[in-house]
């Protein structure tokens, strides 16, 4: 197994306040990881460190052993769905075509490659019926898959998704959970989400995060080690916060 | 009408004028989307008034004034833009602050250029009728970089308006295209000074896009329709003020302005409504 992402102490403060502190986490490729802890407790953060957004006061970063700068074109990114304007007039393919940035040509407009990788990751997310839709129409459910599809179209290594279930609701979120799963065949996928009940049913594994990796753990899934990833996490998440 | 189609057949000062809506109507349209679905109509109203101390200090020292416009237009936007993007958080008073600014420092130099200061309304509010032959030169070519520019950067660009975050993470530098549209805010607000004034600019180049964007779904469609929304703006505005004896400036915004409302409070309410029926039958 190859190493995907490898973290080494890394620590993080926008001035005073320690927002990550000694974080140790290695990744293997075609890993499914959740990231799972409490609003504040730097999961963002981590995120921004992993894709080059942010630099880290201390430590560093490495992915397939290189600087995320340099690799992040590599990376597909799901970010939460609040970050942009949904009545922007723009259109599924066009935002799915997005993920060719970085690879394609400079100038000019997309090419027949491009439009064909785009078609592929619509149709692996179940978005092609709607491609000329502007997004300002589609439901949250919708609105996330062309998301997804747009990292696809980055033909990534990696898949980082950011709360990527956070506003739609439960059958939905079980559909997209089934997706990832599927793409894990191919890809190192890494969640990040404030419900570890229900991750805990798909990742390999899971890191808690509070300014410390709390609890890291590696598993073959059994129902003891999903019970134990259900209940110690959540206690020792609450203990910190009150 | 008749007679304004008469004189525009015979006068060759109206045929400018008209040309001069035209070639104006395409930068607008274009940047104009960019300004509208971006929000940055403050940013580029700040610009624009800013623009009149170029023209001021170009005046006094007796330059080109539109050379004057054009380095003020180009370095406000600069300035603002760099700003922006490291200090996101005060970005507001500091447009008021250049804007306001830029025109007293515009209103000083002009107030101590000897001579008679008649050129100054023409600058603030426009006078499409007193085009040269040089001035159209000047604008096809400055829409020729603006048109070309979109051409080539048009997902560069999309991407920035749209997510900033995305566009950085597949290494397309935001800074630079953020500072690339508004250097061409800038150029499109030098212009439209000929034709409408700077007092005026941001209606004409806010205005055609506005209502564009209520009824096409994508930028590219949304530019065209605004272009072609400008030159009947133009155009129109350009034959009541020929018929009535009025200012040609004042009455394309307000042709502009007219049609946005109606568009907006009578056309948009009609057709929500008719969407409602649509779906509950």
């Amino acid at each position: 197994m190859t190493t995907a992402i490898q973290i080494d102490n890394v620590s993080f403060a926008y001035d005073a306040p320690m927002i990550l502190e000694n974080i140790n986490l290695s990744i293997e490729e075609k890993e499914f990881l959740g990231i799972v802890g409490p609003n504040g407790g730097g999961k963002s953060t981590l995120l921004k460190i992993m894709l080059g957004l942010l630099k880290p006061t201390q430590g560093q970063v490495q992915i397939f052993s290189k600087s995320p700068v340099k690799q992040r074109v590599h990376i597909g990114y799901v970010p939460q769905f609040a970050a942009f304007p949904r009545h922007f007039p723009i259109s599924v393919q066009e935002t799915v075509l997005m993920g060719r940035l970085g690879i394609t040509r400079a100038w000019l407009g997309y090419n027949r490659e491009d439009k064909l990788i785009a078609q592929h990751a619509m149709q692996t997310t179940h978005i092609a019926d709607f491609a000329q839709r502007q997004i300002g129409r589609l439901s949250g459910g919708q609105l996330q898959r062309v998301l997804i599809a747009r990292a696809l179209a980055c033909q990534p290594k990696i898949l980082i998704l950011d709360e990527p279930t956070a506003n739609i609701d439960q059958r939905v979120e079980e559909d997209i959970f089934d997706l990832l799963k599927v793409l894990n065949q191919e890809l190192t996928v890494i969640v990040v989400s404030h419900d570890i009940g229900f991750i805990s049913a798909y990742v390999s594994r899971v890191a808690c995060l509070n300014k410390t990796l709390l609890c890291h753990q590696t598993s073959s899934i059994t129902p003891q080690k999903l019970e134990q990833l259900y209940h110690i996490p959540v206690r020792a998440i609450q203990h910190q916060h009150y | 009408m008749s007679t304004f189609l008469d004189a525009l057949w015979q006068f060759s000062f109206l045929q400018h004028a008209m040309l001069a809506g035209l070639l104006a109507s395409i930068g607008c349209g274009v940047i104009g989307t960019y300004v509208v679905v971006k929000r940055i109509t403050f940013l580029a109203g700040g610009i624009a008034h800013a623009v009149l101390g170029g023209m001021g200090i170009a005046y006094y020292f007796q330059q080109p004034v539109l050379l004057g416009a054009l380095i003020a237009a180009l370095g406000t936007a600069l300035f603002i833009g760099w700003v922006y993007l490291h200090n996101q958080q005060n970005e507001d008073t500091l447009i008021g602050a250049v804007w306001a600014t830029g025109m007293a420092v515009g209103i000083l130099f002009i107030s101590q250029t000897p001579g008679y200061n008649v050129d100054l309304m023409s600058y603030l509010f426009g006078n499409i009728l007193m085009v040269s032959r040089t001035d159209l030169y000047l604008m096809a070519g400055l829409d020729a970089v603006i048109v070309l520019t979109v051409i080539l950067f048009y997902k560069q660009l999309l991407v920035t308006c749209f997510d900033e975050e995305f566009a950085q993470l597949r290494n397309v530098s935001v800074t630079f295209f953020y500072l690339l549209l508004l250097c061409m805010v800038a150029l499109t607000v030098v212009l439209l000074i000929r034709v409408v004034g700077l007092i005026l600019v941001i209606a004409l180049l806010t205005l055609p896009a506005a209502i564009a964007l209520q009824y096409a779904m994508s930028l590219s469609y949304i530019m065209l329709l605004a272009s072609v929304l400008g030159i009947i703006f133009t155009s129109t505005g350009l034959g009541i003020a020929y018929e009535y004896n009025l200012p040609a400036g004042a009455s394309i915004i307000l042709v502009a302005a007219a049609s946005y409302f109606v568009s907006t409070l009578v056309i948009q309410s009609l057709l929500k409504k008719m969407r409602a029926l649509h779906e509950s039958g």
